[in-house]
């Protein structure tokens, strides 16, 4: 199929577009579909109908970059996994629905800036809960002391619901020797960039 | 008691009804919709067991049958995804059915509030002071960044979702309506029919408001940009109809009137008919051109004249053909007679 805009060039990239609950789909070459603002407000709206609905539409906004070449390079991002309730990225992107509140934590990196193109901001400002969980990026002190005991009721039946920094750091390390491995540069320049940021947030926290 | 849309005697305006939803997670279970039925149990009794004090009566939905679930959704206490799941939850409600709580839906607990009117502050407060009462029991899942964690990406942040339900008779008829809808929704502010979506297909003029983003803004700013929208909305309806009754007095009346003749001696009536006609009645008495010889709720006739509704009032379940017989003979039963002018 030809790309409708520019009629010239192989469409491979599909965008489905829903307004008030009208579906369109649009099938674009990668360089027309580049040109054309989907992160911006203008289509971010349509993001929003609805939850479920706009959870698939979530998906197309991140696995939007995504041509068949790159989405073979994108096989090791897919392949991360919620170590707490086994979500993995392929499934997140797919359903755009979290499995747990540690997914949070998991995508987040591999999410970059989709969330703010989705919400319009990052940065959650309003209401602070007078209890939650603190988070901590070191193993050992991650459930605050108020949770109730046995209350720790995990698919996985494991007890330690969080990877520490440096567990992230060496599942990415290892995701990022193999992408180099694979001369998937692209994928590898993405680990990278996550291993540094982790690091960057451990030698805050210490 | 009376449920909270039944209340008579105030004003029916254009803002039909506002409602706050907070959507919350505590620690320690994954998102219900990774959690095995088992899993699931446990979390619905350490979730009643931090509310049983609460002055709320609960609801197995596992226990209830489809027809059940339905009429829950036609009172917007559950929404239709939920009423066809069939996994283990539990549904909180406050006696006037106005404050509920939703155990083990998309998220472990959504909270809402429902008030006649405009009344998204009292609303607010409401579930403000709620919200803090459960967090004295449960840790939430909370993160400085993120907010409060919840399944869907489009809730985490502040979980509000805050709405109104506006009745636009005039103003959805022009035609320039769908584009003002994308408009809205361009301002991160959505705008949808809650029967029917198309605007030309909407049984009712019934458009609910509501903010789509959750992140980066506070409650009160959240809320306080919904009402902006919703006071600019009624106010351009107001006008309209300000203006029809003005210069085609006549003309508003007739329709007001055929549609009162038609509900108080039709002896059937489909949903999309019998909203219709609510709509015209409601319409005419906020504009002074019917008075009724009792108080009367057009919007509760609204709400209980949908299918899962009236097969409780009828007792039985009906066939769509049934449904439009009761219908008509609800409508007949409620709707007071009006005065001879």
């Amino acid at each position: 199929m030809l790309c409708e805009r520019c009629g010239q060039r192989e469409a491979n990239v599909r965008y489905t577009e829903i307004v008030n609950g009208e579906v369109t789909e649009h099938n674009l070459c990668m360089e027309c579909a580049r040109t054309m603002d989907f992160g911006g407000h203008k289509y971010a709206a349509a993001l929003f109908d609805g939850e479920s609905q706009l959870g698939r539409l979530l998906s197309g906004l991140l696995g939007f970059a995504m041509d068949p070449a790159e989405e073979e390079r994108g096989a090791d991002s897919r392949s991360v996994v919620c170590p707490v309730c086994h979500t993995s990225y392929a499934e997140f992107v797919k359903e755009s629905r979290f499995g747990c509140a540690d997914c949070y934590e998991i995508f987040k990196l591999l999410m970059g800036d989709h969330i703010k193109t989705l919400q319009g901001s990052d940065t959650h400002s309003g209401k602070k809960p007078m209890k939650c969980r603190n988070r901590v990026h070191s193993a050992g002190k991650a459930v605050a002391a108020n949770s109730g005991e046995g209350m720790q009721t995990q698919t996985t039946g494991a007890e330690q619901p969080v990877l520490s920094a440096q567990e992230k750091i060496a599942a990415l390390e290892a995701h990022l020797k193999e992408a180099l491995r694979e001369e998937e540069y692209e994928a590898a320049a993405r680990y990278r960039d996550a291993i540094r940021a982790l690091k960057a947030e451990v030698s805050a926290d210490e | 008691m009376n449920k909270w849309f039944e209340i008579t005697g105030k004003p029916q305006g254009i803002v039909v009804s506002s409602r706050i939803r907070l959507a919350r997670n505590i620690d320690g279970f994954v998102f219900p919709g990774k959690l095995q039925e088992e899993d699931r149990q446990k979390l619905l009794a350490v979730l009643r067991d931090g509310l049983a004090g609460f002055d709320l009566s609960y609801m197995d939905l596992k226990q209830m049958n489809q027809n059940e679930k339905k009429a829950l959704k036609e009172r917007r206490l559950i929404n239709s995804a939920i009423a066809s799941r069939n996994a283990s939850m539990g549904l909180y409600t406050s006696e006037d059915e106005s404050v509920s709580i939703l155990l083990g839906g998309d998220d472990h607990l959504r909270m809402q509030c429902l008030l006649p009117g405009s009344a998204l502050h009292k609303g607010w407060e409401i579930m403000d002071e709620l919200d803090d009462r459960i967090n004295e029991h449960f840790d939430y899942a909370f993160n400085e960044k993120y907010g409060y964690l919840t399944a869907f990406p489009t809730n985490m942040g502040t979980g509000l979702r805050a709405s109104v339900l506006l009745h636009l008779p005039l103003i959805s008829r022009e035609r320039d309506f769908k584009r003002l809808m994308e408009e809205i929704g361009r301002m991160g502010i959505s705008l949808k029919g809650l029967y029917g979506s198309d605007p030309g297909e909407n049984y009712g003029s019934l458009f609910r408001l509501a903010n789509q983003k959750t992140l980066g803004q506070s409650e009160k700013e959240i809320i306080e940009n919904v009402e902006r929208f919703a006071i600019q909305l009624a106010a351009q309806e107001r006008q309209a109809e300000n203006e029809i009754v003005r210069t085609k007095r006549g003309d508003v009346e007739d329709e007001v009137y055929k549609s009162f003749g038609v509900l108080r001696y039709a002896r059937k009536l489909s949903f999309k008919e019998c909203m219709m006609y609510l709509s015209q009645i409601r319409m005419g008495i906020a504009n002074g051109l019917i008075q009724m010889k009792q108080p009367v709720n057009i919007h509760s006739l609204m709400v209980q004249a949908q299918p899962a509704g009236l097969m409780q009032y009828a007792g039985r379940t009906l066939s769509e053909e049934e449904c439009r017989f009761v219908r008509a003979q609800f409508i007949r039963q409620n709707l007071p007679e009006c005065e001879w002018k």
